[in-house]
């Protein structure tokens, strides 16, 4: 994991736009951009986590760099492949090394499959393995994820959200990828349960050099596994940097607000909560200039905040923001870490 | 299970016998009687006419009727039938097996068709395809089975004489064939009454099973195969329509009812030698017995098919096995459409 060395996963200026439908036998009455030009790179082994507020794109971003929805525009590299100038069949083969572990354990399983089907499933499309050899490796992928190999006869309804999240982790090992979308993979689960998953997912990460692109909308859940941060507000990154850098120096008030939300460990101290106004505007109806402008707490904000999109500018060492109130800081002391990767790799504003 | 079997069992006698009551009386509302269209000629005398109703029993009031009616039937014995001249049971045993080969092959064939086209819709969803087939169904489920029958014989063994006009075997030929030629003279007998029975319900499966599949479509385990890397075909048959089959079972127990229903007409347009034929021509001989035995027989038919429902619901859905001590499934009421 050397600086300079290629990311594994390469992500440029992706949008995706949704026609909206409109009435009967009507034309699209308009459409919705869920994800506005979204560009990062993830090195072999790092994780990045995308946290925002439920409706602003992050979802859409991880299903679309797994091309599970069909981007509207962009790149998407992975491991030097353009993955959106595959083939269905070139297609299915890639998606072996990339795979989804979903935010609902319970729809993301096929309730008319046994566990042990559900895991061994990809293992037979790929060839990786056949008859007792694929019964073999079912049970051992159980046994790392932390189920009874046993229990690969049950349906998923029998087990425990915790544990069918196991499941669903074992089904996107079962192909050996390099690379896993865990979408909110414990938004789901109880909190003590959480932090189990979490920690098999770290363990997992650790043993076989797996790269994360980690969704979340709860910093605190991020913070044990991110290695950089990015922030998405109604479909732009609006900050991205080293996690240790945007947990300690937050620039934008956006991400100080989500910050702020955080819960401390300890049940006495005072939450010193930074409250937003308002909702995150609808994306169908877009504001002009800053998106955060009407939400905004920031002391400096004024008209020129409504005129400008601002555009994610590097404001420390490889953590930058979307602020044009913001100015760039000289680095705090030594500590930030250089970055590993650049995190922006067009800082162009190519808004219409 | 046990216990839910002999439930719906029981279940299923109350609702024959609640189907027998309201049949036995309804024809007794209705005038005339089955000695009607023989001795109701002036030139038979009162006397004659009076003796036989008295050895058919069908002086007595009808509560007096309809107990010797029940206490027979809790015998087994159905009754004689004036119109044949021969025991209910014996009419009714030539008649059952027809029946059943015509409904059966009926069945199996709408089911295998009205999913396959629902598959094929739903992968080319949107397309010409999609929409031919969907008017194609929506048309078809939109026709009378009488009518149709009858332009199916109009046009495949008048015009395009391809398929003999009615009978199951061919009367002439039939006991010189070989038991290749045999079947084969069945088979060809059964396609047209069998492809008209399917027809309309293979066009409501269809439209039944593309709601269900389009339903599941957006489902996560979907996008979880999808990312497995399996094919589109793959992902519809083995993880979608598994998923999509259980709203479509629920119509495998409707479907018979409509099965004996449909036979009625189809049976008699065809000369189907089945149940549907032997009702149509008791109703106009007045024939009692004959009628209430084919309304039990159909009643049988339903509340069997909605019982194999459910137990096929059992079988394809692994969460409904665990909890089958509650609720009765609820997939499908068993009333009787005859």
């Amino acid at each position: 994991m050397s600086a300079g060395a290629e990311p594994l996963v390469e992500v440029r200026r992706l949008r995706k736009v949704y026609a909206l439908s409109g009435r009967l036998f009507g034309r699209a009455a308009g459409s919705l951009t869920a994800v506005h030009d979204v560009s990062f790179a993830i090195a072999r082994g790092a994780t990045l986590a995308l946290v925002g507020e439920s409706g602003c794109g992050k979802t859409t971003t991880g299903r679309a760099v797994l091309r599970l929805v069909e981007p509207t525009t962009g790149r998407i590299r992975f491991d030097g492949i353009d993955v959106l100038a595959l083939g269905p069949a070139p297609l299915r083969r890639l998606r072996r090394r990339m795979q989804p572990v979903f935010q609902d354990p319970y729809s993301s399983l096929n309730p008319r499959m046994r566990v042990g089907a559900i895991i061994r499933e990809g293992l037979v499309i790929h060839g990786l393995a056949e008859g007792a050899a694929a019964d073999a490796r079912v049970r051992e992928l159980m046994a790392e994820v932390g189920l009874r190999p046993e229990h690969a006869r049950l349906y998923p309804h029998e087990f425990s959200g915790g544990q069918r999240q196991r499941v669903g982790i074992a089904r996107a090992l079962a192909v050996e990828p390099d690379f896993i979308v865990c979408d909110e993979p414990v938004s789901a689960l109880d909190v003590s349960v959480q932090g189990q998953v979490i920690n098999l997912l770290l363990d997992l990460q650790r043993d076989r050099g797996l790269t994360y692109l980690f969704i979340a909308h709860d910093l605190a859940v991020v913070a044990q596994i991110a290695t950089h941060v990015a922030v998405m507000y109604l479909g732009r990154i609006v900050e991205h940097g080293p996690a240790a850098a945007v947990y300690r120096d937050p620039i934008m008030p956006y991400t100080r607000a989500l910050l702020s939300a955080v819960a401390p460990p300890d049940p006495t101290a005072r939450l010193q909560r930074l409250a937003l106004v308002g909702d995150a505007p609808s994306p169908r109806a877009a504001p002009r200039g800053c998106s955060f402008f009407a939400r905004c707490p920031h002391p400096r904000k004024d008209a020129e905040c409504t005129r400008t999109v601002p555009a994610l500018e590097l404001k420390a060492p490889g953590h930058s923001a979307a602020c044009i109130k913001e100015p760039p800081r000289a680095p705090v002391d030594g500590l930030i870490p250089p970055p590993l990767i650049p995190s922006v790799l067009d800082g162009d504003d190519i808004h219409r | 299970m046990r216990s839910f079997v002999v439930r719906r069992l029981v279940q299923a006698v109350t609702v024959a016998a609640a189907v027998t009551t309201l049949t036995f009386v309804l024809i007794h509302l209705a005038p005339g009687d089955p000695l009607a269209g023989t001795m109701d000629d002036p030139r038979i005398a009162p006397s004659v006419r009076a003796h036989w109703r008295q050895v058919y029993g069908l002086d007595r009031p009808l509560p007096v009727q309809y107990v010797r009616f029940l206490t027979g039937v809790a015998r087994g014995d159905l009754g004689f039938s004036v119109s044949y001249n021969e025991p209910v049971i014996a009419v009714i045993r030539r008649a059952v097996p027809n029946t059943l080969m015509l409904a059966g092959t009926a069945l199996v064939l709408s089911f295998a068709a009205g999913i396959l086209i629902a598959v094929i819709q739903v992968r080319r969803e949107g397309t010409l395809t999609d929409r031919a087939l969907g008017a194609i169904s929506l048309g078809l489920y939109s026709l009378p089975d009488f009518w149709l029958a009858q332009v199916a014989l109009l046009a495949f063994s008048y015009w395009l004489p391809i398929f003999p006009a009615g009978g199951t075997i061919d009367p002439v030929i039939h006991p010189y064939l070989g038991p290749a030629a045999a079947a084969l003279d069945r088979v060809r007998h059964l396609v047209l009454p069998a492809v008209t029975l399917a027809a309309l319900t293979a066009a409501w499966i269809a439209r039944f099973q593309r709601a269900a599949l389009l339903d599941v479509a957006a489902d996560d385990y979907l996008r979880t195969a999808r990312a497995k890397g399996l094919s589109e075909w793959t992902i519809l048959v083995r993880h979608a329509l598994r998923n999509a089959l259980l709203p479509v079972i629920t119509l495998f127990g409707l479907s018979l009812s409509a099965f004996v229903s449909g036979a009625v007409f189809v049976e008699k347009v065809f000369g189907w030698p089945g149940i549907g034929s032997v009702a149509v021509d008791a109703v106009g001989a007045r024939d009692y017995p004959v009628i209430i035995a084919c309304t039990i027989i159909g009643s049988i038919l339903v509340a069997a098919g909605s019982l194999i429902a459910d137990l096929l619901y059992m079988l394809a859905d692994p969460r409904l096995r665990r909890a089958e001590g509650d609720a009765d499934g609820g997939a499908t009421s068993a009333v009787a459409g005859a």
